[in-house]
């Protein structure tokens, strides 16, 4: 309810917004309803809550898993970088439409840096690729004459994501540990028995 | 191990006082710092009393009862003078106006100040969760948040919790909950296997995972190995003890001594226990209107793509088929995402009351 009341109160700002520079696109008449002899400005994103139209972002992806089940050994595993994408969707806040402007791109890969991780006897790590949603609002607008079109974006980016604990039933003599040397930590888990 | 969770929960216990109100003279115990004991509570027991011995030179009178004092630092409080054993009214008064926990234990009163119990990181633990849950009891709350979005206590309780790490939070940053679903299952010849993840719950959404089940394995990483000795040695745990010391105008004994611990114990068991409950509440929260089956389940009641996963992984790993299952259980287990510079961490919630963040210098491990 809170949410679609936000929704709406932007979409209103922006609609707003459109038919006040509407309306007074009075001097200047342009052949192309998206030409500008000013040129074209983009304003600052605006966030907002996400508009449940525009759907949910992919699920996350286990990009590998480090088990440790042995007493005897540690495991370092090197860090890494994969390529994933950012998804974006979108639709028009404004009545004005103009698909020729600098609007950000659909779809766009990025790459994704996991630290190296040492991994001591009965812990995992999962290094996991999830996608955050956040959405905005976009606005280009005209001087001259004066109007603008917005956007409202739902975007999807991938962001790293170290899952690390304790394997059940794994008894060592130590109690399990996780250690990434980049962020100068070493995390290490109490063993205790009445915990499930 | 026992007595590993008591030392490391007290190290900044510095002395335990323990007074007898007819005497007024006192004496200390005091225990050394040994990184490298492990042993068990007998042997901790054994040692304080051997050097609680070795100390005791000023043996006092035998008073009708005892009071044991666990302060913070090595002078005795003033207020010893005022407390009467065979008085609880005014014992229990005086701990209260000194911010102390006041605990009768058969012979003996047991004074513990707060901050002691409180300031664990179970206690910790337990207030962050508590609020959490209070925070989610809002149908309509969703399951992240930002650290100032927390009350400032309870923000700064999670800076704590998170030790070192808390340097290294993105600003505005959400932190997250969510539940990961565990799959044990048995097979008819008696082969019990356990697969760890196999799907996740996040704001009432479930994703299953039906991606090969590699059993945890490493996937293409190239990983070495280093034995567990040097590693440790490097990085890993030291046994940390802090410096007991133990003042007395009566004699005492190695019982007095244990029972002071295990009420620091026992008051962590009780923390733990609620922590535990609180996890189950926030959990029940989070898969409230997830549409997935926990406990023993059949089958037939997993999503057929992962009834496919589940088939593929007992073909390779056991040559077996779905038809060989005697039993599948899924459980489900709340980890908490923290934000921080350029990756998340993520770790089972009730982790948050037994992790310990150690900060290292060096950069790379060699």
């Amino acid at each position: 309810m809170r949410r679609g009341w936000l929704y709406g109160l932007v979409c209103a700002v922006f609609v707003s917004a459109s038919i006040g520079y509407g309306s007074s696109v009075n001097a200047v008449v342009l052949d192309d309803d998206c030409e500008c002899s000013s040129g074209w400005q983009a304003g600052p994103r605006m966030v907002i809550l996400c508009p449940p139209n525009l759907g949910g972002c992919p699920r996350e992806r286990i990009v590998d898993s480090i088990e440790n089940s042995s007493c005897n050994m540690s495991l370092l595993v090197p860090p890494m970088i994969v390529r994933e994408r950012i998804y974006r969707d979108w639709e028009y806040l404004s009545d004005l439409e103009c698909n020729s402007l600098g609007w950000p791109a659909d779809s766009e890969v990025v790459p994704i840096y996991f630290p190296a991780v040492g991994v001591g006897p009965c812990a995992f790590v999962d290094r996991v690729v999830e996608w955050n949603r956040e959405c905005f609002a976009l606005e280009y607008f005209c001087e001259d004459p004066e109007k603008s079109t917005a956007r409202v974006y739902k975007e999807c980016r991938p962001v790293a994501d170290m899952e690390f604990g304790v394997l059940p039933d794994c008894e060592c003599p130590y109690d399990p540990v996780v250690v990434v040397p980049e962020y100068g930590v070493i995390i290490t888990f109490e063993r205790v028995k009445d915990i499930v | 191990m026992y007595d590993r969770v008591i030392f490391m929960r007290v190290k900044f216990l510095t002395c335990v006082q323990v007074s007898r109100i007819s005497s007024v003279k006192q004496g200390t115990v005091r225990l050394r710092e040994n990184p490298k004991e492990q042993e068990g509570i007998m042997s901790t027991i054994y040692k304080a009393f051997l050097v609680w011995l070795a100390c005791t030179e000023i043996m006092m009178s035998q008073p009708s009862s005892t009071i044991v004092v666990v302060t913070t630092n090595t002078t005795p409080p003033a207020f010893l003078q005022e407390l009467r054993a065979d008085d609880p009214k005014i014992l229990q008064r005086v701990a209260e106006r000194e911010g102390f926990e006041a605990f009768q234990k058969e012979d003996a009163w047991y004074l513990i100040p707060r901050t002691l119990l409180s300031q664990g990181q179970i206690a910790r633990a337990n207030r962050i969760l508590s609020h959490l849950l209070e925070r989610f009891s809002d149908e309509e709350a969703p399951t992240s948040f930002t650290l100032d979005s927390l009350p400032p206590t309870i923000a700064e309780e999670m800076r704590q919790a998170l030790g070192d790490l808390a340097t290294r939070l993105e600003s505005d940053g959400r932190f997250s909950l969510y539940v990961k679903l565990q799959l044990r299952g048995r097979l008819k010849n008696g082969t019990s296997f356990y697969v760890r993840s196999v799907a996740s719950v996040s704001e009432s959404r479930v994703s299953w995972y039906t991606d090969s089940w590699g059993g945890g394995g490493l996937s293409s990483q190239e990983t070495t190995s280093k034995p567990t000795d040097a590693f440790l040695r490097q990085f890993g745990i030291r046994t940390e003890w802090g410096l007991l010391c133990f003042h007395y105008n009566s004699r005492i004994d190695g019982l007095h001594l244990k029972t002071a611990m295990d009420l620091i114990g026992g008051y962590e068991t009780t923390q733990r226990e609620a922590i535990q409950q609180t996890v189950r509440l926030l959990q029940e929260r989070l898969m409230r209107n997830a549409p997935v089956p926990i406990g023993t389940v059949s089958v037939g009641e997993l999503p057929s793509e992962v009834q496919a996963t589940l088939a593929g992984y007992l073909r390779e790993k056991y040559n077996a088929s779905l038809a060989d299952l005697s039993e599948v259980e899924l459980t489900p287990q709340v980890f908490i995402s923290v934000p921080l510079k350029g990756l998340y961490f993520s770790f089972p919630l009730e982790m948050l009351a037994r992790m310990k963040v150690i900060p290292i210098a060096t950069q790379r491990v060699d």
